[in-house]
């Protein structure tokens, strides 16, 4: 949390009611902040603090919260810096704009706001999905597509999501099995840059231990010997 | 398991299943007379001349090495049977052909080491080549079958066939899982939370003096 000094950041006691304007000091928002500054109840803090753990040092997690998503304000908030070309430093209510999901997230957990669904859950994305999947450029479109789904699908209260993912993992599942343990490398290359960072992962594992496996059978020298050993001493002259 | 050379994606290397495989028994035939030796796992010999007796892999190719002995191949790396086994793979699009749970590594071991006391060694050695891509063909097809989160069993898979497959179809089952029930995940998170508060809410009892 950097201040730029002008204001005392003051932490209010529990419990804290959300006032119907969020007045917000001049610094740059961290999700520690947020955490602090809309106090809960501690346990239920305690709480949510512990999901949160669980995925703390995942670094494709914190990624996936960096994803923006549409939200609407549906009140009005002083000093945010949204927009860094706005002329005013402040989002009037019913503003649209697009915010990373950490902070959206705890935004509408305190109905700040409502989150709409992400353009990479669109129309035209189901449908060329509904097509066939497997050819689908889904690390364009997101390449945390399937956390980033799970993640959004509860805030935005859509249940197609979720059969969206499900029905896109199936085909594409299949896809990824063939070509991973069948396809050289070079050939699969194409193929690979549509995938996201989920199905990379599961190709690798795969590419990975059947490779292993071909080195072993190939064989080889079975005991290495020490470069220490059977080093002559040289003769001293 | 301690010895694992990734715990991260849970995958034994190939060595390691080997290593495994070497604790399997075979029988050999002394050509010296030694003692009996006492291990941990179990007590081998007494080793007598032309007289056959049991020991662990490990033994009998470190026994082969010095030229000590001759090693039996087991009665399933016989040419007829494993011509009926290949046969049988081939046959049954489902089932898989029983076989020792070590074959891959066994035979492998066998080649390297004992290659004078396999009748027919090149015949054997396409052959047990053979079987192993036909089967990790048919693992693949079942594999695609997958379509949502279910137990998996497939009898008769040799160790060296289930370590291939391991980390791909461990990543693949939860991602199945995951996206089959997306509000299971929340509940396992609640339950245990709640399970602490109940604790935590339990009367303390009172110290001893």
């Amino acid at each position: 949390m950097r201040s730029s000094g002008q204001k005392p950041i003051t932490i209010p006691a529990f419990p804290f009611n959300f006032p119907s304007q969020i007045t917000i000091p001049k610094f740059t928002i961290d999700k520690f902040f947020l955490l602090f500054w809309f106090s809960e109840p501690k346990e239920k803090l305690r709480d949510k603090l512990r999901t949160k753990m669980a995925n703390y040092y995942n670094i494709d997690d914190i990624l996936t919260e960096e994803e923006f998503v549409p939200v609407v304000f549906h009140k009005a908030a002083n000093g945010v810096i949204i927009d860094p070309s706005s002329e005013t430093n402040s989002v009037e209510q019913g503003a649209k704009v697009e915010l990373p999901l950490w902070l959206a997230q705890e935004l509408y957990l305190r109905q700040a706001v409502s989150i709409s669904v992400p353009a990479c859950f669109n129309q035209k994305t189901r449908l060329e999905i509904q097509a066939d999947a497997a050819c689908v450029d889904l690390k364009s479109r997101s390449p945390f597509f399937y956390e980033f789904g799970c993640k959004i699908a509860p805030l935005v209260g859509d249940k197609t999501v979720e059969v969206l993912l499900l029905s896109a993992f199936k085909i594409r599942y299949k896809e990824i099995l063939t070509k991973a343990y069948t396809v050289a490398y070079t050939a699969a290359s194409k193929f690979l840059t549509l995938l996201t960072k989920e199905e990379t992962n599961l190709y690798e594992a795969a590419q990975s231990s059947m490779a292993a496996f071909k080195k072993w059978r190939m064989g080889g020298p079975r005991l290495q010997r020490a470069s220490v050993l059977g080093r002559k001493r040289k003769p001293i002259e | 398991m301690a010895g694992q050379s990734d715990p991260h994606i849970s995958l034994f290397s190939a060595e390691e299943v080997e290593f495994m495989a070497e604790d399997e028994l075979i029988e050999i035939v002394p050509n010296m007379r030694m003692d009996p030796l006492n291990f941990i796992c179990g007590d081998f010999g007494p080793f007598l001349p032309q007289i056959a007796t049991q020991v662990p892999m490990w033994l009998a190719v470190a026994l082969k090495k010095r030229g000590k002995c001759a090693i039996r191949p087991p009665l399933w790396m016989s040419v007829e049977n494993l011509t009926k086994v290949l046969e049988g793979e081939r046959d049954s699009q489902g089932a898989f052909q029983v076989l020792p749970f070590h074959y891959v590594e066994i035979s492998r071991l066998l080649f390297d080491h004992a290659r004078d006391d396999i009748p027919d060694m090149y015949m054997v050695r396409s052959l047990i080549e053979d079987i192993r891509d036909v089967r990790v063909h048919k693992v693949e097809t079942s594999l695609e079958k997958f379509s949502g989160t279910s137990a998996v069993k497939i009898p008769n898979l040799s160790a060296m066939e289930v370590n291939i497959i391991r980390p791909f179809v461990g990543r693949a089952l939860q991602a199945f899982y995951k996206h089959d029930n997306p509000e299971k995940i929340p509940d396992v998170d609640r339950a245990s939370s709640g399970q602490t508060r109940v604790a935590n809410n339990e009367p303390r009892r009172p110290l001893r003096r």
